[in-house]
């Protein structure tokens, strides 16, 4: 186990401005929200659980459009 | 005026954190070491985290602070719940501070429920824990956020265990899907503590972004939680453990202190760099070879697994950097936390402020009580009467939270278990305080309720030991035995450890190499046999087995401390300076290690640290007279500070509640004489007439049974004080330093001493030897006087007399003359020496005027 799914704050300030910015892990790679979460958007804090309940809820609607 | 974020990780233990930190594996934490201060942060007795959080945010003991246990009766006394916060007696820091309008806010801190009306938000201990509601039924109990207005917006803050998905277990079990999880639990276990500490952290980084905040605490209970649970998996790998398993589970708890490390790190991201941030743990976990194989099955039993130390790291505006400190203690917490806010410190608290943190010195200042001053009693019974709707359905949820076991049908059983056990961890609490009084009062009672429950009766064991109550320990050491009925080596231990507190090495130190030799190596077993070394005045062979306890361990302070004692006595001054601040590093509080550290830099001429050493002895154990007064000699003497010599004296002096004549002795030594010769002079007798007179001792006893109880009861010495009370020599230490005394110490040859107690006891039909003389009674009773009069020699408030029982006999008018002019008073010479006079007439020989 390691930090490298930590999320930058610099990101997470980006977020706050604006919702639709990609997410940057510390190293600086583009971190795209996976649908099973992640520890590191848990370290986040509110705002990372909030993120990863949206973007649940929005493939678990799209899945339910398709059926 | 800056922030303070407190951050609570329970059982955080640097010997799981350094391997990781110098693997990078924790780089927050490292960043936080290096840019403030690092240390070890001693735990108290017993190491059970509601009543050790507590002490933590209250600054002190757990008697004063009321929270003894995990569980309580409820308030009508007809079931059980988790503590509440209601049983607190005092105020905890956040209600210091909203009391000073500072916006303080409190999460998850156990135990906090009901949350209390602070200045800010307060989440209590009961927000996160799911149990058997699912993700869609999880209601937020009343009580559990204040204000209650914002309940439903922190209940959506919570992630639910189901909510826990591979992508969080992944990386604490690599392989988990070979886990068969219909009969394998654990997966469950860790879904469970990532998802409380997710929503502590999610409530807690949402007051932080979005809530204005002057002081922000967060309590983490996770590390404990998956170290009870995995710990035994962690490496290295031990024979007794299932090899399926321990590959399997083998990177759990290090996986819970990335991930919370990389929690710590988003509080890093939320501070600016004046907030000072504090992370500490209210205890440590045996991470190695001190990992106990079984857990005791009993309540707390787990507790086993706790060891002593936890940890403290502190950075902030006016804290040293990259720095370590020594000898912190949980108690520190709270008196440190005021300091930084600039506010004064509880002179009832039993902590300090950890002053080597701080970059730049500033007086501590002090109030009598907070508890006076802030007073928030009525908002507690405001919520106290809140729950009482609620209560029993409370309970169950609470039972299906797996908070508590289903107490089952015998509930009165329960609730009695539950108040004899926190009774218990109060009796422990009232000894790791060095209360003894009160703590052998209520392990007796808790002994004489439930006499075959072996952890009542040995820490009553060791309470009599540690109180030379030596009669009392032998009588129940032989019950203990009779209760357990076989051969065991702790058995063994407690005989040899009471033979020690009897003054006798030699039989101790056969018995502890019988342990050695059929046992192998026990728990203090070395410390032990270099107690009955350092008795024997075998210094170096104590050191050479110290050595190698503190090999095994090199965090137990009695070794370092012992070890430093013997290599004071054998003039190794410098080596005895190592060893001593590596105790009082471990265990501050600990008076008798500053003495020794005192003794020693005095005597390489180190006369200010010296000063300092004593200075903080006296602090910590202001009865210790043999301190102030080389106190005093380095102030007059060697560092010409004579008004600080003299205000040691005012201060002292001042204390004094009054004068007692004590008439001292071993017994059959003429102390009863002499009281009949006093009061004959015209002093008044502190008696209760209960010891009648007898044919052993024909004009009375003149004793008071009050006294023999010196040990548990003082309350009676305000009534003795301008009379004239017996006590043998061997109570002599016990007398409280705030009264001055005067004693007339009887003296006798011993030999006759002996011979007469013989002749007593044959009359009373109670010496079965009476063939044999007791040679090992002599040099006993030779041992007692030595150090009866060495602590004479060393107290401020007492003078003392010497007189020889013979002497008296021939010459009883000179003697009275003697006694007289001792006393400054008027007393009746005449009548004192008729005293002697008519006995001897009446009954023509000495013995029984005794």
């Amino acid at each position: 186990m390691h930090h490298s799914d930590h999320l930058s704050s610099e990101k997470h300030q980006d977020i706050k401005g604006q919702k639709q910015a990609p997410l940057m892990t510390v190293d600086g790679q583009s971190y795209d929200i996976p649908y099973e979460g992640s520890l590191g958007l848990l370290a986040m804090g509110y705002e990372g659980v909030r993120l990863w309940r949206e973007k649940r809820n929005q493939i678990n609607k799209d899945n339910k459009i398709k059926e | 005026m800056s922030k303070v974020l407190l951050i609570g990780w329970d059982a955080a233990d640097w010997k799981v954190i350094h391997p990781l930190m110098d693997a990078g594996k924790m780089p927050a934490l490292k960043k936080l070491v290096e840019s403030g201060v690092m240390g070890k942060m001693a735990t108290l007795d017993p190491p059970l985290s509601p009543m050790l959080w507590t002490s933590i945010a209250t600054g002190k003991r757990p008697y004063k602070h009321g929270i003894h246990g995990f569980t309580e009766p409820t308030p009508d006394g007809k079931a059980l719940r988790p503590i509440y916060s209601t049983n607190r007696k005092c105020e905890a820091i956040w209600n210091i501070l909203s009391y000073k309008h500072k916006k303080t806010h409190v999460v998850g801190w156990w135990p906090s429920h009901p949350a209390e009306p602070i200045h800010g938000t307060m989440i209590s201990n009961f927000y996160q824990k799911a149990g058997k509601s699912d993700e869609k039924n999880w209601e937020l109990i009343q009580g559990v956020v204040h204000p209650n207005e914002k309940a439903e917006l922190f209940a959506e803050l919570r992630v639910h265990p189901t909510e826990i998905t591979s992508a969080h277990i992944h990386p604490f079990v690599p392989d988990f899907e070979k886990v068969d999880q219909v009969n394998d639990k654990r997966l469950h276990q860790i879904a469970a503590f990532v998802a409380e500490s997710a929503s502590i952290h999610s409530a807690a980084t949402y007051i932080m972004e979005n809530e204005p905040w002057d002081f922000m605490a967060v309590y983490f209970d996770a590390i404990d939680h998956f170290c009870h649970a995995f710990m035994r998996y962690h490496p290295p790998y031990r024979d007794h453990i299932s090899i399926w398993d321990y590959e399997m589970y083998k990177e759990v708890v290090e996986g819970a202190y990335i991930y919370h490390d990389m929690l710590l790190e988003r509080y890093l991201e939320l501070v600016d760099d004046d907030t000072t941030i504090m992370l500490i743990s209210d205890h440590g976990f045996h991470p190695g070879a001190h990992r106990p194989m079984t857990i005791p099955k009993e309540p707390t039993g787990p507790a086993i697994e706790h060891s002593p130390y936890g940890i403290i790291v502190i950075k902030g505006p006016n804290i040293k950097k990259d720095d370590t400190i020594f000898g912190a203690s949980l108690l520190d917490v709270t008196p440190t936390l005021l300091h930084i806010f600039g506010y004064p410190v509880g002179k009832d608290m039993d902590g300090k402020v950890l002053l080597q943190a701080f970059e730049k010195d500033r007086a501590v200042e002090y109030v009598e009580t907070w508890d006076a001053i802030v007073k928030s009693e009525i908002a507690h019974q405001i919520n106290n009467s809140s729950i009482s709707e609620t209560t029993k359905d409370e309970l169950q949820q609470l039972i299906d939270l797996g908070y508590i076991s289903d107490p089952g049908p015998d509930i009165e059983k329960a609730i009695r278990n539950t108040i004899n056990e926190n009774n218990f961890n109060l009796a422990r609490a009232y000894l790791n305080g060095q209360e003894w009084e009160n703590g052998i009062a209520l392990l007796e009672s808790l002994h004489s309720q439930e006499p075959d429950i072996l952890r009542f009766s040995s820490y009553l064991l060791h309470a009599y030991q540690v109180t030379a109550k030596n009669k009392e320990a032998r009588k129940l050491l032989d019950h203990i035995r009779n209760v357990v009925n076989s051969e065991n080596p702790q058995l063994d231990l407690m005989e040899g450890t009471l033979l020690l507190a009897e003054q006798k090495p030699v039989k101790a130190l056969t018995l502890f190499k019988k342990v050695e030799l059929e046992a192998g190596d026990q728990p203090q077993l070395r410390l032990r046999l270099a107690n009955a070394y350092f008795q024997l005045n075998k210094y170096k062979d104590a050191i050479i087995v110290l050595k190698q306890a503190l090999q095994n361990d090199p965090e137990e302070s009695a070794s370092w401390y012992l070890q430093g004692v013997c290599q004071f006595c054998l003039g190794e001054y410098n080596n005895a300076v190592d060893s001593l601040l590596h105790s009082i590093g471990l265990q501050y509080y600990f008076p008798p290690a500053h003495y020794y550290l005192a003794e020693s830099l005095m005597a390489m001429e180190r006369y200010e640290e010296s000063a300092q050493a004593f200075e903080l002895c006296l602090k910590l154990a202001p009865a210790m007279n043999m301190a102030r007064k080389r106190l005093y000699t380095i102030y007059d003497q060697f560092l010409n500070l004579p008004e600080k010599a003299q205000f040691l004296v005012k201060d002292f002096d001042n204390a004094i509640k009054g004068e007692i004549i004590i008439v001292s002795g071993l017994p059959r030594s003429g102390t009863s004489m002499m009281m009949q010769m006093l009061q004959a002079g015209g002093l008044e007798i502190f008696t209760d007439h209960k010891r009648e007179a007898d044919e052993n001792n024909l004009k009375g006893y003149l004793e008071h049974e009050d006294v023999k109880n010196l040990v548990k009861n003082k309350t009676w010495l305000p009534k003795a004080v301008n009379k004239c009370v017996k006590v043998v020599t061997q109570l002599l230490p016990l007398l409280p330093h705030h009264y001055s005394y005067k004693i007339i110490f009887m003296e006798r040859d011993i030999y006759e001493v002996v011979s007469s107690q013989q002749k007593m006891l044959s009359r009373l039909g109670k010496n079965q030897q009476n063939d044999t003389f007791p040679t090992q009674l002599v040099s006993d009773f030779e041992n007692t006087v030595a150090s009866a009069k060495k602590w004479i020699d060393n107290q401020r408030n007492v003078e003392a007399i010497y007189i020889n029982y013979n002497n008296v006999l021939r010459d009883p008018y000179q003697e009275s003359l003697r006694i007289n002019h001792f006393l400054q008073g008027s007393l009746n010479i005449h009548g004192m020496t008729s005293v002697v006079d008519e006995n001897l007439k009446r009954e023509g020989k000495k013995e029984n005027l005794i």
